[in-house]
Formats: C-alpha cells, structure tokens, sequence
C-alpha cells in the first residue's frame, strides 16, 4: 500500500547540519523543512534538495514550526506525518521500522523513547537523563500519561492523530501538550525505542535547565489560562 | 455637605478627571471596560475629595486606616489587570501565530519530485 509519508523538520538556526539530514530522507519521503525565522542560511542549505520549505516570518517556536507542518500536511492529504529533529540527534533508519509498527498495531500514534532499550540509554548524558525523569513524572502528573521517555522529539501518528492533534503551545510546551491531547482525543499510542545520538552540536543547541522551568510555567498556563 | 478641596486635592482630582478622559478615548468601542473604568475614576475621586469616605469604609470592614483599604484595593486591581492583560496578550499571539502559518503555507517552495513511498501492506493506518 502506498502511504504518503511527510516528514516535519523544525528548523532554527540549522543550517550547518540540516542539508545532512535532509539528504538522506528525502529521496524516499516528502520532507517538510519548516524554517522558523532562522537567521542562517537554512535556506541555502537545502534550495537544492526535493524537499518543501515553508518559512515562518517571526519566529514563534518549535511548537508551532510542528503545527504549520501538520497543517500543510493535512492540506496534502498526508496518511502518516514524522516529527524529525533538524540537528541530526534522530536515526532515519527508525522511520520505516516505525511506520511498519504504526500500520500493523491498533495505535494512532507512535513516541520515540530512549529509555527502552539499555545501550540507548546509556548514551544520554547523565545530567540529562535525570532532567529526563523528572520530565517524565511532571508529565504523568499532568497528562495522566507515564512513558518510559518524556521530550522525545521523535513521533510517527497516522491520519487519526494527525486531525485530532491542534498545538497551541508554541515553544517547547508542546511536548507535553501533544500528550494531553493524546489523553483528551482518545488516541491510542504506544512507545517504541529509538536510539539519540548526542554530539556537541546538538547538546549545546538543546535545553537546559532553565528552558525545563520555562516549560513547566508554559504548560501550566496552557492547561489552566487558555 | 460642603466640600473644600486642599490644594493636593484639586490637583489630584484634575489628574483623575484627565485619566477619565483619555481612558474614555482609548477604550473605543468597550462600553463595558468604559463604565468599569468611569466608576473608578469616580470613587477614586470621592475618595480624594473626602478622605472619611476611605476612613470610614476601612474601620467598617476592620482594616484600620483608609490608606490601608485603598493599597489593598490598588494592589487586588493591578493583579486583576495583570491577568486581564495577559490574556488579551495570549490571543494576540495566537492571532500573529495563525497569520504566519497561515502566509507560511500560502508561500510553500515545493521542490519536491513524488510524494509518496511504498510499504508493506498492512492494516491500515
């Protein structure tokens, strides 16, 4: 069965690693580069690769980077949509193998986490990994949800969840907010392992503890002032 | 009553009759947000014009002295203000968010070839 595959990239500021991301999914799916206002040359960086760019004019975040993709995705009548970091930390080879999963399980959704597997594990960064468990039971206590993995930026979700999920959220909250949506559409999901490699690059582009305190305030004023 | 205003009072009034004014320009269009702001500025007014108002007030209530009951008014109503603010400020932005996703998508760059990929056949998804 053919599917049409779209695979969301977020970019900010990616353009030193982007075009090495990009090059290699897009021979076999439609990539969606959503440039979030970078300053860089994102742009250049993938103005010859087969793959759809949409640019936001200001930047607003990744939440809402993912949510212009879904939307142009869902325009194009896409049956399964890949959230996909643009800085390299995801394993294009977990993508078919995730798919597969999402066609012959009963779920909607599929969420990348790295605490199922050992060898995964061990290659988060200790620090990290205690933000990460901590995330986890914030999330739990919020969502009703408890995953193995909490911020894990890798998903594959069908059509279903594709039309169910609405992000308001539009920096780093959305994370969460894509579980409490998750819980409030019924859909069903399930958590697979997926392998994140951590370079300097990425680690000093990710979040830090004090991007862990915003997100908290943000999905606090998400659930409760909206 | 008769009613002798001290000069700091006449001037305060004035300052409070001018911010009515303004605050009745500004609020186009908001009757509601008018009539909140109109019945301030005139208790605020009664209250500078005849400081037993406030006094008397307080000492029903048990807070002491008038300047009491009118700083925990104030700090109550900016708090107020805070929140109202702030979630006039969370539509804006929720305004400007579909404004560029919507002008993001409308000026897609397609450099794509097909879009979609062969898999197993399997239940759909």
């Amino acid at each position: 069965m053919n599917k049409r595959v779209f695979i969301l990239i977020p970019s900010y500021n990616e353009g030193k690693v982007i075009r090495q991301t990009v090059r290699s999914l897009s021979e076999l799916y439609t990539v969606v580069v959503i440039d979030d206002a970078s300053t860089d040359s994102t742009f250049n960086a993938v103005r010859d690769l087969p793959v759809v760019y949409l640019r936001h004019d200001i930047n607003l975040g990744q939440g809402a980077a993912l949510q212009t993709g879904m939307e142009y995705a869902r325009m194009q009548d896409a049956d399964v949509v890949v959230h996909f970091d643009a800085d390299g930390q995801h394993n294009p080879a977990d993508i078919p193998r995730f798919i597969e999963e999402l066609c012959a399980q009963p779920v909607d959704i599929i969420l990348g986490s790295r605490f199922l597997r050992e060898d995964d594990m061990d290659a988060i960064p200790r620090l990290r990994r205690g933000l990460l468990k901590i995330a986890r039971m914030v999330n739990g206590l919020l969502t009703g949800l408890w995953l193995t993995d909490a911020h894990n930026g890798f998903r594959v979700m069908n059509r279903r969840a594709l039309n169910a999920i609405q992000l308001k959220e539009n920096r780093m909250a959305h994370a969460t907010e894509i579980l409490m949506q998750i819980r409030r559409g019924h859909l069903r999901y399930m958590e697979l392992p997926t392998h994140i490699v951590y370079t300097a690059y990425s680690q000093d582009k990710g979040q830090r503890w004090s991007g862990a305190f915003n997100i908290l305030v943000d999905v606090f004023i998400n659930k409760y002032f909206r | 009553m008769q009613v002798t205003l001290t000069p700091i009072q006449f001037i305060l009034t004035i300052l409070l009759v001018i911010v009515a004014i303004a605050s009745l320009r500004l609020l186009r269009n908001r009757l509601m947000y008018r009539l909140v702001f109109l019945a301030i500025v005139l208790v605020g007014i009664l209250f500078v014009a005849v400081p037993y108002i406030p006094y008397y007030l307080a000492q029903q209530l048990g807070v002491g002295r008038g300047v009491d009951l009118v700083f925990y008014l104030l700090f109550t109503g900016i708090l107020l203000m805070g929140v109202i603010l702030y979630r006039r400020i969370l539509e804006h932005d929720l305004i400007i968010t579909q404004l560029i996703r919507q002008n993001a998508i409308r000026n897609a760059i397609d450099q794509k070839g097909d879009t979609s990929v062969a898999l197993k056949d399997s239940k759909d998804a």
